[in-house]
């Protein structure tokens, strides 16, 4: 998958250095300004192609993958805020970064989905540390969390589960075979963002039966999405 | 620090991924990261498996005002970018928009600042590289990256022709007793590296070759310069360090 999505977004780097004109005011046309007829795509432009248009300056291109993946990144962000201020101001900023970094967003190393997820998730992240421990966390915490049950349905249906594409069922085959904790403060850190610290005092367990139960968790997952051939790319 | 066992590295960097490694533990495993490579590709492999848990996130259409004020903020650094290109005149179409693509490149450098996502990131390339030519109807290429991800050599051609050409670019200084070599990868890390000759510290060279570019590169993934003795590595295996290396590409037909 990655490789690609080096040779789309490597095209499109193409385009801006071989002495075809790259139009500015038209990023997606493109027909009219490239000779080589082989590289005019008549479909819409993959994220990867977008963020390739990113870094050469083109802001239409960041506004279609705005369109095409803010209620994906959104739902991220909130679900880790818990607050609609704090959510818009962490895809705002998110997208900002996208903007500023899209040149250096390597296809080979992530999907152009993870690596928005992840500056979405570090930016929720960085926010949560920045706020004060005083504040509603720990009260939300207590919530009943019913995203969980589906983060660990244990006997999925197959249909769903070709929907959701390969990784999406080799990891809830996987999470399925977690222990229950396990699969709980796993979720937990990943949604909400708590540490260590903060999960052993959301759960009252001790900081080090968290600590080790996640890192077997972990490694548990890895060992089982090797097992299933999941691991994408290199 | 005894941190390069991979169990633990592959237990710390899911945590670091998950968010619950935090705090000076955090930081600690960020500085090993910004270190290691091997660190940064088993950070890249947690993203991709716990990619699944955001991707099953219902959405959730965020207001219309964000969208609002990230035009706002993205409009200046967009004036000067068009600007610094319009600036860039040179000789030549290609060089001329090389030229403004490499400059753009460097003008956007204040942005990298305090990203967190330093695994998928690179380094800003410093400015003004020059790139006098290219070849007709290249369809496939390479931009080798040194160690701290800085674009050094851009390798292209056309498969169908007998001739690789490499720039460089950024002027490389070299001792007077080495040479830099250019090598073919083996697929897999299996195999010996074959040299395809060397290359110029500065400028625009072509390789010839005995084959066409589609037989001598097929199954090669990536390409890398190292440091040699001057005239080439005597062995016919890479000796020196190598100094950049990056994926072989072919642009995709449609």
């Amino acid at each position: 998958m990655g490789y690609i999505a080096s040779q789309s977004l490597i095209a499109a780097q193409l385009v801006a250095v071989s002495g075809f004109t790259f139009d500015r005011s038209a990023p997606f046309r493109g027909s009219s300004s490239l000779r080589t007829s082989s590289m005019v795509r008549s479909t819409a432009p993959d994220l990867t192609d977008l963020l390739a248009h990113c870094a050469l300056g083109d802001q239409r291109a960041l506004a279609e993958l705005y369109r095409q993946t803010r209620s994906r990144l959104y739902a991220v962000a909130l679900r880790m805020l818990r607050s609609t201020d704090a959510a818009e101001e962490a895809l705002q900023e998110s997208f900002v970064k996208i903007w500023k970094n899209a040149r250096v967003y390597r296809p080979d190393l992530a999907a152009p989905m993870t690596w928005m997820t992840t500056i979405v998730r570090n930016q929720g992240l960085d926010m949560l540390r920045r706020r004060q421990p005083e504040q509603t966390q720990r009260v939300l915490l207590d919530e009943e969390d019913d995203r969980l049950e589906q983060v660990a349905d244990e006997s999925p249906d197959p249909l769903a589960l070709a929907m959701q594409g390969e990784a999406a069922a080799s990891l809830s085959r996987c999470f399925g075979g977690l222990k229950e904790q396990q699969r709980q403060l796993i979720s937990r850190a990943f949604y909400e963002g708590l540490s260590h610290a903060e999960l052993a005092d959301a759960t009252g367990m001790p900081l080090g039966s968290i600590k080790t139960s996640i890192r077997r968790g972990l490694l548990a997952l890895r060992t089982c999405l090797e097992g299933l051939g999941a691991e994408a790319g290199r | 620090m005894n941190y390069l066992k991979p169990e633990l590295i592959s237990a710390l960097a899911g945590e670091y991924v998950l968010g619950s490694l935090k705090g000076r533990a955090r930081s600690r495993f960020e500085r090993l990261m910004a270190a290691e490579p091997l660190v940064q590709r088993e950070v890249a492999k947690w993203q991709a498996r716990l990619q699944p848990l955001a991707d099953r996130l219902d959405p959730v259409e965020p207001s219309e005002r964000v969208w609002k004020r990230i035009e706002k903020r993205i409009r200046p650094a967009q004036a000067r970018s068009a600007a610094a290109a319009d600036a860039a005149a040179g000789s030549g179409a290609f060089g001329q928009l090389v030229s403004a693509w490499w400059r753009r490149l460097a003008l956007g450098s204040s942005a990298l600042a305090g990203v967190l996502v330093a695994v998928l990131l690179l380094r800003p390339p410093a400015p003004a590289p020059t790139v006098a030519a290219a070849p007709p109807n290249w369809d496939m290429w390479s931009i080798l990256l040194s160690a701290d991800n800085k674009p050094h050599i851009i390798v292209c051609a056309s498969k169908s022709s007998r001739r690789l050409w490499v720039m460089v670019n950024r002027p490389q200084t070299v001792a007077a007793d080495r040479s830099l070599e250019l090598w073919m990868m083996p697929a897999d890390g299996s195999g010996q590296p074959k040299s395809l000759g060397l290359v110029p510290t500065d400028g625009v060279h072509q390789i010839q070759l005995a084959t066409t570019v589609q037989e001598r590169v097929a199954g090669v993934p990536v390409l890398a310069v190292s440091l040699e003795p001057a005239g080439g590595s005597r062995s016919g295996a890479p000796t020196g360090p190598v100094l950049y290396s990056g994926p072989v590409l072919f642009k995709k037909t449609t």
